[in-house]
């Protein structure tokens, strides 16, 4: 699943903003992150207020984010940072087993998440390979996201290409459906890459297009329970 | 010449006011008790009742007592014909002698309440006015008062009155006594006698008549006993009226009595049925008794209709209807007085007015001397019971719907009372549930994490207290208490059932240490049908298992790659359907029956089965398969679990 980092040299260090209040967390992540060539942790947040403050100014390349702030939800923060700098990858720093916080994460713009037991290798690749497109997907988060973004076709089977079918609700095309069904039974990228005959590159693509689809989903869903509870007057 | 006993205008009052209303009724009759007393007084002076006459009869048909020569006898009217020549047929001429004394106020005319069945009068050997065939009459004729105006030239000082009837056996015969008097006088008591006898009993036969259709329409929908015997009563009652007001039918006359006779037995039977329903008679004895008098009082009608109409079998019959409106009579006052409710007590007083309204008929009729009972109100008493009767049926029938209404209501009332209560219960035995799996759940986390994360933390405390573990034995420790903590996570994961998630979920779990054995990991996880009965803790146990073998392929197989299968199989049904998972490697095999132990296999085994499965491991020395079947049917219907 991890795929080879593809990413093209860079020419400078990637800027990574540390929003994580456990300090001893916060210390090992900084530690862990610091000793990699091309990542340089520019900033280490412990607040959800003073994250945003600090995006208000500077924009990171790179957003690790808990979730449970003291003053405030890390979702909070990666929204804000997704409205200020589009640019920005959001990752959220996650307890194993905090699936249903990841979706919401997703939701709210994040393009990928990180296990807080991670090997320090492991951080560095995950990092390298956000920068370089991919996201992480767990099988049961893709099977979560089958259920979300269920299409009007019978569940579990590829649903038909009809994307808008259903007015302004966003579906999964029957490409990214069966990419999502072969992860959440446990196939590796690589895997479902050869079963679907394309290549890694392609279901990285099809990933970050299903979280960006979770995104737009929860915005819709967002605009129209807004609308059904009089919050706006028009759409 | 006297002034004439004056019952009849007492009697259009009474008409008028019986079928007005039943209170009124009460004041008419004792009105009509007293009227004829107080009417003599005020009585005219110039209405002259003719009631000496001489009169030749002439019986037809032969028979005993004949009278067939122009014998004149010296009479009193009224002649009842039935009464002096029973079961005959015959004429007879009357004559009557009366003066005239000319008072210029009104034209004179005569007023005669029968002269039956047909007549023929003669004023001073002119004639004056006639009805019917006098050598056939019809049967029932001449039932009518007569009022017959006299032209003043026709009169003298001294007249001769001669009227010719023609009468029938049982034809209530003969010729009353006559008025003769001043139009307007005599006219009065004509109309009243017209009221009393004819039109009241017509206008009571047409109600009844209606009521019946009601009533009978109600019967017919309803069924109910009570509605068919009042619409029994009222037909039956409405034509014995009948020959009050029809003069003749297309019926033989014999036959025709027979009807009359026998609906008037009908109404009483109809309404003394009706009087038990309404009372609640238990007793057999009372409708004994009425069929009874049905029997005995069909064949007495026959013999009373056909020639052998003699006087006794008339007083036969009285008895019988006396002795069964006694029978009736007793079983409603005795139960009214055991068990009164205000049915009984109207239906008794009902049968008490007309007992004493038939007894006083009884006595007046015996003191006055009229045979044909034109006088009687007897004919009205039934309008008593009919009265009374739709009454009752109002009054049942509006106390069914308010008791309906209120049944209705109750019901409804009870109704959303038991709901409550099942919505109570319900959420009670919601609550309790919820409890129960709560503790269930919590007592399995409990257990999970002794035996999963608490024995390997032990184990790792272990191996550091005994001073001899590495730094990486230890690490491997922490990383499998780690591993434990993650599948106890996981394994509470809400995947919908989907088993290839489960196994899809180990094998991310795993990739690290697979990575790590140098495995290859040939995964070939099918699209699995969704297990209902998939619980946290079926997937706990099927998670230690496959982790054993796994553990196993990477500890002990020496093995280059691992295949993983999963895929249903044993047909489509949802219910029948089974799961299989196969964990194969190639390396060098062990001898399943020597090593249970040491493989852990015999725990392997048990999971296995408390899930329902059934697992087999066959072991060679080119490679081991761990072959596990589960049946996820089980799981649903919760033998497992």
């Amino acid at each position: 699943m991890r795929s080879q980092n593809q990413s093209p040299a860079p020419e400078a260090d990637i800027r990574v903003l540390l929003v994580e209040d456990d300090p001893a967390t916060s210390a090992r992540l900084q530690s862990a992150l610091g000793s990699l060539p091309g990542i340089q942790v520019v900033a280490a947040c412990a607040q959800r207020a003073s994250a945003c403050e600090w995006l208000d100014t500077q924009e990171p390349d790179v957003l690790l984010c808990d979730l449970g702030l003291p003053d405030g939800s890390g979702i909070d923060v990666i929204r804000h940072a997704r409205r200020l700098h589009p640019r920005c990858d959001c990752m959220v720093i996650t307890m194993f087993g905090d699936e249903a916080n990841v979706l919401a994460s997703i939701a709210a713009g994040a393009t990928g998440y990180l296990l807080k037991d991670e090997s320090d290798d492991n951080l560095r690749a995950f990092v390298l390979e956000l920068r370089a497109g991919g996201s992480p997907m767990s099988p049961v988060i893709a099977r979560k996201v089958i259920t979300r973004l269920r299409s009007a076709s019978a569940p579990g089977l590829p649903a038909p290409d009809a994307p808008g079918a259903q007015g302004a609700e966003v579906t999964l095309s029957a490409r990214e459906t069966e990419v999502l069904d072969l992860i959440s039974r446990g196939y590796t990228y690589a895997e479902t890459a050869g079963h679907l005959s394309i290549s890694v590159h392609t279901v990285q693509a099809h990933i970050k297009n299903i979280y960006g689809k979770l995104a737009v989903n929860s915005r819709t869903e967002a605009v129209f329970e807004a609308h059904k509870l009089g919050l706006l007057k028009t759409l | 010449m006297r002034p004439l006993p004056g019952a009849h205008p007492a009697g259009i009052l009474l008409a008028a006011k019986w079928i007005v209303s039943f209170a009124l009724l009460l004041a008419a009759c004792a009105a009509g008790m007293g009227g004829a007393s107080h009417a003599q007084t005020e009585q005219p002076a110039q209405v002259q009742a003719l009631e000496q006459a001489e009169a030749i009869v002439c019986l037809t048909g032969g028979g005993p007592g004949a009278v067939t020569g122009p014998a004149p006898l010296q009479l009193k009217l009224p002649h009842y014909w039935d009464r002096e020549f029973p079961g005959r047929d015959g004429t007879a001429t009357y004559r009557l002698a009366f003066q005239y004394v000319p008072t210029g106020h009104d034209t004179p005319a005569f007023y005669l309440p029968r002269a039956a069945n047909s007549f023929e009068m003669r004023l001073n050997g002119k004639l004056l006015a006639a009805s019917g065939d006098l050598s056939a009459p019809a049967i029932h004729a001449g039932q009518r008062p007569l009022y017959v105006p006299v032209p003043e030239v026709m009169l003298r000082a001294d007249n001769e009155l001669v009227v010719t009837i023609a009468a029938l056996s049982n034809g209530r015969g003969g010729l009353s006594r006559i008025e003769f008097g001043p139009g307007n006088v005599v006219r009065s008591h004509y109309d009243g006698a017209l009221w009393f006898r004819v039109i009241g009993p017509l206008v009571i036969a047409a109600v009844s008549l209606l009521l019946a259709a009601i009533s009978l329409l109600i019967w017919w929908r309803q069924r109910d006993p009570l509605f068919g015997l009042y619409a029994l009563a009222e037909i039956a009652w409405a034509v014995s009226l009948a020959e009050f007001f029809l003069a003749d039918t297309p019926l033989p006359r014999g036959a025709w009595q027979v009807i009359v006779l026998s609906s008037r037995a009908i109404f009483m039977v109809a309404t003394a049925k009706f009087a038990f329903i309404i009372i609640d008679v238990r007793a057999r004895w009372p409708g004994w008794a009425v069929n009874a008098y049905l029997w005995i009082k069909f064949p007495l009608i026959v013999l009373m209709a056909s020639v052998l109409s003699l006087p006794y079998l008339k007083v036969a019959d009285w008895g019988i209807n006396v002795a069964i409106a006694c029978c009736v009579a007793g079983a409603l006052v005795w139960s009214a007085l055991r068990r009164p409710n205000h049915e009984r007590v109207v239906l008794a007083v009902a049968l008490g007015l007309a007992t004493a309204l038939t007894a006083a008929d009884f006595v007046r009729i015996w003191l006055t001397g009229d045979f044909y009972w034109d006088t009687a109100l007897t004919k009205y008493v039934s309008l008593l019971f009919s009265l009374t009767m739709a009454w009752l049926l109002v009054d049942r029938y509006t106390r069914t719907t308010r008791m309906l209404a209120d049944l209705n209501r109750d019901l409804d009332h009870k109704v959303a009372q038991k709901e409550q209560e099942l919505h109570r219960l319900y959420a009670h035995s919601r609550e309790v549930e919820r409890e129960q799996a709560t503790l269930r759940e919590r007592g399995r986390i409990m257990r999970d994490m002794h035996d999963g994360l608490g024995s390997t933390l032990v184990g790792a405390l272990s191996v550091l207290r005994s001073g001899q573990g590495s730094p990486a034995v230890l690490q491997e420790h922490l990383q499998h208490a780690l591993d434990a903590l993650k599948f106890s996570v996981d394994a509470m994961q809400d995947t919908g059932g989907d088993l290839a998630a489960v196994l899809g979920n180990l094998r991310y779990r795993l990739r690290a240490r697979l990575e790590a054995a140098r495995l290859r990991v040939d995964w070939q996880v099918e699209r699995l049908p969704a297990a209902a009965g998939l619980t946290p803790q079926i997937v706990r146990e099927l998670q230690y298992l496959l982790l054993e073998a796994f553990s196993n392929v990477m500890q002990h197989a020496d093995s280059g790659v691992v295949q993983v299968v999963a895929r249903s199989v044993g047909g489509e049904a949802r219910g029948g359907g089974a799961i299989l998972i196969e964990i194969r490697d190639d390396g060098c095999g062990f001898d399943v029956a020597a090593a249970v132990q040491g493989h852990g296999l015999a725990n392997m085994r048990s999971r296995a089965a408390a899930i329902g499965g059934e697992l087999s491991i066959d072991s060679s020395g080119r490679g081991t398969v761990v072959c596990l079947l589960l049946y996820p049917a089980r799981w649903e219907a919760g033998e497992t679990g």
